[in-house]
């Protein structure tokens, strides 16, 4: 892509902050399984804590605990809470997930700046284990596919992280590349869920079975390609409050292996106000901003983050 | 059974409760290998000579049913008459020989297992027969425990090729369909099969789940004129029953999850790669074989159990483990720790060869490096695991290694000021240096 003007500042990560105010408003109808105020929520904060601050103040979600694997500075994390009701808990998460309390409906973000490994994977089916309610889960991990010289010693080092059982035996060197390796990355959690489930479900009578469906699978790239995908978790006897959530209303609704690609449109604030004079209504082509960025524009503007918003 | 007198107290199973205890304690896995196991005794049936190259095992599922079709010289339309769908192996029933599913009861408990309608049909040289059964419907008369051919014929004489079984289950029971319809299930059960038949894979037998071919994971060993790997036969005798045995001892890449012993009756894994004192390991201090550890990483041991009389291997009735306590498996046992013993002196000898400075004195990991490979099933008989000998190293003084860190700042200042060009060489002068000045060198 030619023009500089047109890259934008990665720094910012418009991206991910576009990708959780998203997040923020497709939570949103899970009150119908009951009041957001009561729900909890888990995250991997860091020092920033821009998910709960985000989730506390729109969402009013009182119970929130942050986890972090850095136990040496303690006192950093807990002077940079931004609100009181904010719990931190020290220690890797593979550790920390199965001594929480489970017996709240629980929304949890486990945003990984890594790749996928399986320890991820154990962490899922810990969440998946433990929740004695409905819930929400999140997983973000970094999609980078391999730089191995040959498809032979990709697919060994995936069989070497997580067994050579829950690699699709099918597997080909496309689907190593590019972002196709999202949709592994995605075939292997979900597949990895999907087992878990079923595994807990085994001695449970038919109306107390859990169910789970996938709503998000989001593709973005601020720096390295990143990958989250989103899972409701409810009982098979509320089917019909999981209807009223209306998550396929949602025009980031994904439940399958096609992504939506978070890309953010390149246009001056100029141009910016002056599509917003137009919303909600279609705005007419214009020859100096190129189509496909008025479309993605069109698309997230609720979403795009303005570039004063500061996280307070 | 009617009660005929009031005498008589009716003590006859339901057929209810025989599938419930039959099917009850196996989980969906080990009852799909029944099934795989006994097409694969099939196959050793007709191929005396052990090569399966043309033969198959196709295993098809998905929501509806569940197939598995083999041209592995099918079953006698006399012996499914009479002796195959008895719940048991009844008296005066010949063995089958070299078998694999041997306790009469693999196929039943799987067809059961797995849903409420089955059919199979099959070809024999001498025979054929098609059997199809609605379980639901066969339970409703708790007096007839019969099935019916659709058809069947004897004394044919049909081709070698065009033998083979066809068994499908439809009306899959929903805790089977929970599990099949998993993809992860798929994987799980590519994984186990080829794990367990690893070695008739490597035979040539192609075996495929749902259209993909699987793999043997048979390695093979390191062998040239310099490494070879050992291999002894023996023949036991439990009765006048035969049991042939091979040992094979010898090194194969460093890999810590895949040394060990693989022990097989059979034809099938039963336990492998095993890292314990089933296998001989960690006999400890003036015993003969260390505790298995990293150093060991390269070492593999594979031990065969053959035998016409399936009841006399030293495995377990579910296949999944050896009988360590068999006095058959205890007698091998200590073979095979003195065939271990080499490769295990040889290992030491490598490591030990890594602390030699001069990377020329290496010989034993050069001999490593330039070797090329051999089948298991090739390696050819021989009485020990030969290495080259290394001479011992001249007595050298014993050196020692000194590591300490320091900023690099100050390093790199060193390295500009003295004109060296490495880390090491900053260490090296700095020390001799202070020799030098105190007059000790």
């Amino acid at each position: 892509m030619s023009g500089t003007y047109r890259k934008i500042n990665y720094s910012l990560r418009l991206a991910k902050k576009t990708e959780r105010n998203m997040i923020c408003d497709m939570l949103r109808p899970l009150s119908e399984l009951g009041s957001l105020e009561s729900w909890q929520y888990i995250g991997l904060g860091s020092t920033y804590f821009s998910d709960f601050t985000l989730f506390h103040k729109s969402l009013c979600i009182r119970k929130m605990t942050s986890i972090e694997e850095d136990k040496h500075a303690q006192e950093r994390f807990e002077f940079n809470k931004p609100f009181h009701c904010i719990e931190m808990a020290f220690g890797k998460t593979t550790a920390v997930l199965p001594t929480l309390d489970w017996d709240f409906r629980t929304i949890a973000w486990l945003d990984y700046d890594s790749k996928l490994t399986s320890d991820v994977l154990s962490d899922a089916e810990i969440f998946v284990r433990k929740i004695a309610r409905p819930s929400f889960l999140l997983l973000t991990v970094n999609v980078e596919p391999p730089n191995e010289s040959s498809f032979v010693k990709k697919q060994n080092d995936l069989v070497d992280e997580f067994g050579k059982a829950i690699i699709p035996g099918d597997l080909k060197e496309k689907d190593l590349k590019g972002w196709n390796f999202a949709k592994l990355c995605r075939r292997i959690i979900k597949n990895r869920i999907w087992e878990v489930l079923m595994e807990r479900n085994s001695s449970i009578p038919e109306h107390r079975k859990m169910k789970t469906q996938q709503v998000l699978f989001f593709e973005y790239r601020d720096d390295a390609r990143m990958m989250t995908l989103g899972f409701v978790f409810y009982d098979a006897g509320q089917e019909h409050l999981i209807s009223k959530c209306n998550f396929k209303s949602f025009p980031f609704y994904r439940d399958e292996d096609e992504p939506f690609q978070i890309e953010m449109p390149k246009l001056t604030l100029g141009e910016i106000r002056y599509l917003n004079t137009i919303l909600p209504q279609d705005p007419v082509p214009c020859s100096w901003i190129p189509e496909r960025d008025i479309r993605q524009y069109t698309d997230l503007y609720r979403y795009f983050p303005n570039f004063v918003d500061a996280d307070i | 059974m009617k009660q005929t007198t009031l005498d008589e107290v009716n003590a006859s199973p339901t057929k209810e409760f025989f599938i419930e205890m039959l099917t009850k304690d196996i989980q969906l896995i080990p009852a799909i290998m029944d099934l795989v196991d006994n097409s694969i005794d099939g196959a050793r049936r007709i191929r005396h000579n052990s090569d399966f190259s043309g033969l198959f095992v196709k295993i098809k599922f998905d929501k509806n049913s569940f197939t598995i079709q083999d041209n592995c010289g099918g079953i006698e339309a006399e012996l499914a008459r009479s002796y195959a769908f008895r719940f048991g192996r009844p008296k005066g029933m010949s063995p089958t020989k070299h078998s694999v599913g041997q306790f009469g009861v693999g196929m039943k408990r799987a067809l059961f297992k797995l849903g409420r309608k089955f059919t199979i049909e099959s070809v024999h040289k001498k025979s054929h027969f098609e059997l199809s059964v609605d379980v639901t419907e066969w339970k409703e008369n708790p007096d007839d425990w019969t099935f019916h051919f659709s058809d069947h014929a004897s004394e044919e004489n049909n081709e070698v090729t065009k033998t083979g079984t066809t068994i499908t289950i439809s009306h899959l029971h929903p805790s089977v369909l929970n599990s099949l319809v998993l993809e992860n299930f798929e994987g799980r059960l590519r994984d186990r099969i080829e794990r367990d038949h690893q070695f008739s894979l490597d035979q040539g037998l192609e075996i495929f789940v749902n259209g993909l071919n699987l793999e043997t994971r048979l390695e093979n060993l390191v062998a040239s004129s310099d490494i070879q790997p050992a291999k002894h036969e023996f023949t036991r005798h439990v009765g006048d029953h035969e049991i042939h045995i091979e040992l094979i001892a010898g090194i194969a890449d460093s890999d810590s999850e895949s040394a060990g012993w693989y022990i097989f009756c059979n034809g099938r894994l039963i336990v492998g790669p095993d890292q314990s004192s089933l296998s001989g390991w960690g006999e400890g201090k003036g015993h003969t074989i260390p505790k298995f550890h990293g150093q060991f990483s390269r070492f593999r041991g594979y031990a065969f159990f053959d035998s016409d009389f399936s009841d006399d291997l030293p495995w377990n009735t579910t296949k999944t483990n050896v009988d360590g306590d068999s006095e058959l498996f205890r007698s091998i046992r200590s073979e095979m720790i003195l065939l271990m013993r080499p490769v295990i002196n040889f290992l030491n000898d490598l490591d030990r060869e890594n602390d030699l400075d001069e990377v020329e004195e290496r010989i034993l990991s050069k001999a490593i490096e330039q070797t090329s490979s051999i089948s298991v099933k090739q390696v050819p008989a021989k009485e020990n695991f030969s290495y080259p000998q290394t001479t011992a190293p001249p007595k050298k003084e014993k050196h020692v290694t000194i590591m300490y860190k320091r900023p690099k700042g100050e390093i790199e200042q060193l390295k500009d000021k003295l004109k060296l060009s490495s880390n090491r060489e900053v260490g090296v002068y700095t020390y001799e240096y202070y020799l030098d000045l105190e007059g000790l060198d």
